[in-house]
């Protein structure tokens, strides 16, 4: 009796501490999911009353969905996310790995040299986006600017952004540069895990400065490689921020399945605009594809890593 | 087949510290050689500076008879073997014995039969296809010699290679590496801060402190013939004692009366053996003598109550076959006595000790050099 009451009491103790994030994750994560599944199935129209939003929706089963299938911008879409993901992931990487070794040298300079490339990543998406529209920007933007310079005159009068072939190469560029910093610093964690005796050994066997890295240093930070991709994957299929920031989804010049697309609108991107036409019952039916888009990819990826193991 | 010569050889870091210097050293084929000493003495260092990990500030070496000061280790034709084992932690045992031989462009029949004959000698066989977290402490220290062994380098480095293992493996290791040195006869050279590897392994000790080299001889004769204080101390277990002593002339003139600094003990030495001692009479030494050269009068033969030292028990120490006792002198010094292991004793027993005269030794206080005749 008496144990049974002394467990009781811990697990009240322990709700109790538990209390204040469950009430915050219930209200503002939980309940959100659950609802916007519900309103995916249903219509929701224009409201005529701004205090009940939801007043006039109309249940409407599946239809949302079969209508994404229909719909060519959600597919659009969907390719220009897989091309973002293409553009930024393996560049972060790679970007990340090559700080990493450098930085990992005893050079003068080099706790500044980390800090500085992390500080973006501290950095609010939104915020670099501006910086970076303002770098690309036609007429007085640095970019275009020194390209200029260089005889490059393509984009002196358009800017980056503008052009529908380099618009989300620019994002990816940005956002790479932004993000280089976190793998940087992952990498240079796992590289420094790696005993400096074991690339003695190397040395001694004959390996050279490369063939130390494609056989010792890359297997070994493989674990973070792929964490990378997987952030960068799901990463890909939640980008909004920077897109809201530097392009709106523009320019919309690209034909596609007979219709004008938007050369830099993701998923994300296309979800904003349903939402902030209010069209909330599609919007949350967009939001539940990309969700189970990106469920199937940790899952496959999650499986991967376990087989490697 | 190559012989390992360092001449003058120095590793000085940042412009100041010493981490060895003034080592000449000239290492046979095919010998065994063993560099010990405390941590910090600069043994390590002289490993690696021969393996190339660290470059040489002065002085030349040669592998073979090549100068390698600006060969890089890969061309040096040497293995290592490091203390925490240092193998690929992503690769099989397979590869691990492979990788030295892939990246020198083996062909791949050669790669098979060379690893699978080093995994037949090593035992490893069932290993192979293992990663090392896989393996036991003894396990992966096979491994890293079968890594060392694979490329037949003329020249092996073992820098602590067992003191990761637990004591029993240690002495299996250790008997275990001493057969694979006779049976590929190649030249090693093996760091190591126990003094009994070094005794029970080395064709030949070098003892190292603050990073110069006290001694190098053959284990037995550094053993008895200890070149100071420090090497008397470090080699032999348990160590030797030392005992503050005062040299002078007893009245017939015949005899150096060894008497205990703090008052305690006299033991009367004949001039004739130990004519060595004239230039410190009436003067301060230190008297060395090792546990196993004490005995108690009991078991003696001597029947003369004369050069006794009187001593009484503080502690035992039964080891089973045998039994350290350790004793405080009536001037203090304390001092351990190996006996055999059925002699037993309780602290605060009274013992009369003899030291074996022919096997004590004298060091100079300030020099701590040893003091001896021919």
């Amino acid at each position: 009796m008496a144990i049974k009451n002394k467990i009781l009491r811990e697990n009240i103790t322990s709700y109790i501490f538990l209390g204040p994030f469950l009430i915050i994750f219930l209200v503002f994560l939980a309940y959100p999911i659950f609802y916007s599944l519900i309103i995916s199935m249903h219509k929701v129209s224009w409201s005529t009353d701004l205090y009940k939003v939801f007043s006039d929706m109309k249940f409407v089963w599946f239809r949302n969905y079969v209508r994404l299938f229909d719909d060519s911008r959600f597919w659009w879409s969907l390719i220009v996310t897989a091309y973002y993901a293409v553009l930024t992931i393996p560049l972060s990487v790679f970007l990340g790995l090559l700080l990493a070794i450098l930085l990992n040298n005893k050079l003068p300079g080099v706790s500044f040299f980390r800090s500085a490339y992390f500080l973006p990543s501290v950095l609010d998406v939104l915020v670099v986006g501006i910086i970076w529209s303002l770098i690309y920007s036609p007429h007085f933007g640095i970019l275009p600017k020194i390209l200029n310079s260089l005889g490059i005159k393509t984009f002196t009068e358009t800017g980056v952004l503008a052009n529908s072939r380099t618009a989300l190469p620019g994002v990816a560029l940005a956002m790479v540069l932004r993000g280089a910093g976190f793998g940087m610093i992952l990498f240079l964690a796992a590289i420094q895990n790696i005993p400096v005796s074991v690339y003695e050994a190397a040395d001694i066997d004959g390996a050279n400065p490369w063939q130390k890295l494609i056989y010792i240093t890359i297997p070994l930070v493989k674990p973070i490689i792929f964490f990378l991709v997987i952030m960068g994957t799901i990463a890909s299929l939640n980008a909004f921020t920077e897109i809201y920031a530097m392009t709106q989804g523009g320019p919309y010049v690209v034909e596609f399945m007979g219709g004008i697309q938007g050369a830099t609108r993701v998923s994300g991107y296309y979800l904003f605009e349903k939402w902030d036409t209010m069209q909330y019952g599609y919007a949350a039916a967009v939001s539940y594809v990309l969700l189970f888009i990106t469920l199937v990819i940790s899952l496959v990826n999650a499986k991967i890593m376990r087989n490697k193991k | 087949m190559a012989e390992v010569i360092l001449n003058d050889i120095a590793k000085i870091y940042d412009g100041s510290v010493v981490g060895c210097k003034d080592i000449n050293l000239s290492i046979k084929d095919k010998e065994f050689c063993v560099l010990v000493g405390p941590s910090g003495c600069g043994k390590s260092t002289t490993l690696r500076v021969i393996a190339g990990l660290e470059d040489i500030t002065s002085g030349t070496l040669k592998i073979g008879d090549r100068v390698v000061n600006e060969v890089a280790s890969k061309d040096r034709d040497i293995a290592m073997v490091f203390q925490n084992y240092a193998l690929y932690p992503h690769m099989k045992v397979w590869d691990n014995l492979a990788f030295g031989l892939k990246l020198r462009k083996y062909p791949a029949e050669e790669i098979k039969k060379r690893v699978t004959e080093t995994a037949r000698i090593l035992e490893i066989e069932h290993l192979l296809d293992r990663r090392p977290k896989a393996l036991s402490g003894g396990q992966r220290q096979r491994v890293a010699l079968g890594r060392a062994i694979v490329r037949k380098p003329k020249v092996f480095l073992f820098d602590e290679p067992l003191s990761n293992l637990d004591a029993k493996l240690r002495v299996q290791m250790r008997v275990e590496i001493k057969k694979l040195h006779a049976r590929l006869q190649i030249t090693s050279i093996y760091v190591t801060h126990d003094q009994v590897e070094a005794m029970t392994m080395g064709d030949r000790i070098v003892v190292m402190k603050d990073g110069y080299i006290q001694q190098v001889d053959d284990p037995i004769k550094i053993y008895e013939n200890p070149s100071s204080k420090f090497v008397a101390g470090f080699i032999g277990s348990p160590s030797m004692n030392f005992i503050n002593v005062k040299i002078s002339t007893n009245s017939s003139g015949e005899y150096f009366t060894v008497s205990e600094k703090a008052g305690g003990f006299k033991i009367n030495l004949a001039k004739k053996g130990f004519a060595f001692l004239t230039p410190f009479n009436s003067r301060e030494m230190i008297l060395g003598v090792r546990p196993e050269n004490i005995t108690d009068r009991i078991y003696s033969d001597i029947k003369e109550a004369e050069n006794i030292v009187a001593a009484s028990v503080e502690a035992e120490e039964p080891m089973g076959s045998e039994n350290y006792i350790h004793l405080k002198t009536q001037g203090s010094s304390e001092i351990v006595m190996k006996t055999d292991g059925a002699n037993r004793v309780k602290p605060g027993d009274r013992l009369e000790l003899l030291f074996n005269t022919e096997k004590i030794h004298f060091f100079d206080p300030k020099t701590e050099k040893r003091i001896y005749g021919d």
